[in-house]
């Protein structure tokens, strides 16, 4: 779909809880606790992750097929870049 | 109500959960009551993290209800804990900035290097110690920051020479509690700051380095949190140092450093209430030395004057009397306790007369100590 390179920006402060993942970007006002498969993508992006190479790892891990999940990732991308939270080159 | 033992009994055992060695054992069951009780004890007590942990190993009659709250109380406490790191971000930039010498203590630093996972860890506030020769910049770069003083020093230079340290109110609306030592009184004036800055552990947030304590120093700073801190002590403190000891301690630099300072007392006194309060069945060298560890009379008099039901500030200063080697420290520090500055007066005493009551328990506690 696409060869963007997502990576996490390295002046979040976060904490993995039982109940998701907790982000407080820089430029955020409080934290944002972002639950589901979002501390596994946010383990991907420790290190620059291409989209489709993502999309290949979180079908497996899912056991989904990749078409079906490709649309959710790219709104769940922009919403970590939208948040401050995120980069994509 | 169906409880297995009391409220502290089962906080107790929720403090120790997860523990390897510790023979506490949690209820499976708990009626509405018991857990609304537990419950607000443990978020009190900054557990929540191991009370959800709890929860969810099948204990405490785990409901999707009670769950589901504990979730809420963690998330809670996590978000404070990530503002918290925000702050010491910001207070390590005006430091930078200033080339003031500093070590982050407690909290931060023990969640992100000696807890399995720093969700576990929870924290109120920032504690922060600096290098005495950088104290007085320290406390003029957080009052130019709006930082607000809880109290001001008895005379000019006596935090930096004497004290504990101080707390300031941010302007963000956090306590940032600036340390000179670890605690007031004899024991604090027996920490050396160069052996605390001789070394560094370090924890990295958001990108950034932040330095700590060194493994060993973060045992003795918990140790004097356990013992000297709030009594009975609270749960956090001595699951610190339990954490610390099973996993893995330089013991001959804790037996230098305690040696050097003379704190062996103290802390035989902080792991053996640690050990007691988890039940903890495996022994330790650390933990063996301490049981048969005998304190002398002065061990016993000067912690006294901190855990004992006639404790007070009094008996700290009186005691700190002793642990000043040169005669010219003895004198500053009593002029400064017995002639403090108005303004300190007006904030911590309420006015000279309540100084004068607060005067003479001092010096009846002086008295008490040259017995």
């Amino acid at each position: 779909m696409t060869a963007a390179v997502w990576h996490r920006r390295e002046d979040v402060l976060w904490r993995r809880l039982e109940a998701g993942l907790l982000l407080l970007p820089a430029e955020a006002a409080t934290p944002v606790l972002l639950d589901g498969a979002a501390p596994v993508i946010w383990e991907l992006l420790a290190t620059p992750t291409a989209f489709d190479e993502a999309v290949d790892i979180l079908a497996e891990v899912f056991s989904v097929a990749a078409a079906d999940i490709e649309d959710d990732l790219d709104a769940f991308l922009a919403t970590l870049r939208g948040m401050g939270a995120a980069t994509c080159r | 109500m169906s409880l297995r033992g009391s409220t502290d009994e089962i906080v107790r055992a929720v403090a120790g959960f997860g523990l390897p060695g510790s023979t506490l054992a949690l209820p499976a069951e708990l009626d509405d009551e018991g857990w609304d009780a537990v419950r607000r004890v443990s978020v009190d007590q900054r557990l929540p993290g191991l009370l959800l942990h709890a929860l969810l190993a099948g204990k405490l009659g785990p409901t999707e209800a009670r769950i589901e709250t504990a979730r809420a109380d963690h998330v809670a406490s996590m978000g404070l804990a990530l503002e918290l790191e925000r702050h010491l971000l910001a207070v390590a930039d005006l430091f930078a900035a200033s080339d003031i010498d500093w070590r982050v203590l407690k909290g931060p630093a023990l969640a992100h290097l000696d807890y399995p996972d720093p969700s576990l860890r929870s924290f109120g506030d920032v504690d922060i110690l600096v290098r005495e020769a950088h104290y007085d910049r320290a406390c003029e770069v957080l009052g130019a920051a709006g930082g607000h003083r809880r109290y001001a020093q008895p005379r000019p230079g006596f935090d930096r020479r004497f004290g504990k340290g101080v707390c300031f109110f941010m302007p963000a609306g956090y306590e940032l509690d600036l340390h000179r030592s670890f605690v007031a009184g004899p024991f604090g004036l027996r920490v050396r700051q160069d052996d605390l800055f001789a070394e560094a552990g370090e924890i990295v947030l958001a990108g950034r380095r932040i330095l700590t304590l060194s493994r060993e120093a973060r045992f003795l700073n918990a140790c004097y949190h356990a013992v000297l801190g709030a009594r009975p002590p609270r749960m956090v403190p001595l699951r610190d140092l339990a954490q610390l000891m099973l996993s893995g301690l330089d013991r001959d630099r804790v037996e230098a450093l305690t040696s050097t300072w003379k704190i062996e007392g103290l802390v035989a006194r902080a792991v053996n209430v640690t050990w007691e309060t988890f039940a903890l069945a495996d022994a330790l060298p650390l933990s063996e030395w301490a049981r048969s560890y005998r304190p002398t009379k002065v061990e016993r008099r000067q912690l006294a004057a901190y855990v004992s039901s006639r404790r007070s500030y009094a008996s700290q200063a009186a005691a700190a009397l002793s642990a000043l080697p040169r005669l010219s420290d003895k004198v500053a520090y009593v002029r400064a306790i017995a002639f403090p500055s108005r303004e300190y007066v007006a904030a911590r005493d309420g006015g000279y007369r309540r100084r004068l009551r607060r005067g003479i328990r001092v010096a009846a506690a002086v008295g008490d100590s040259d017995e």
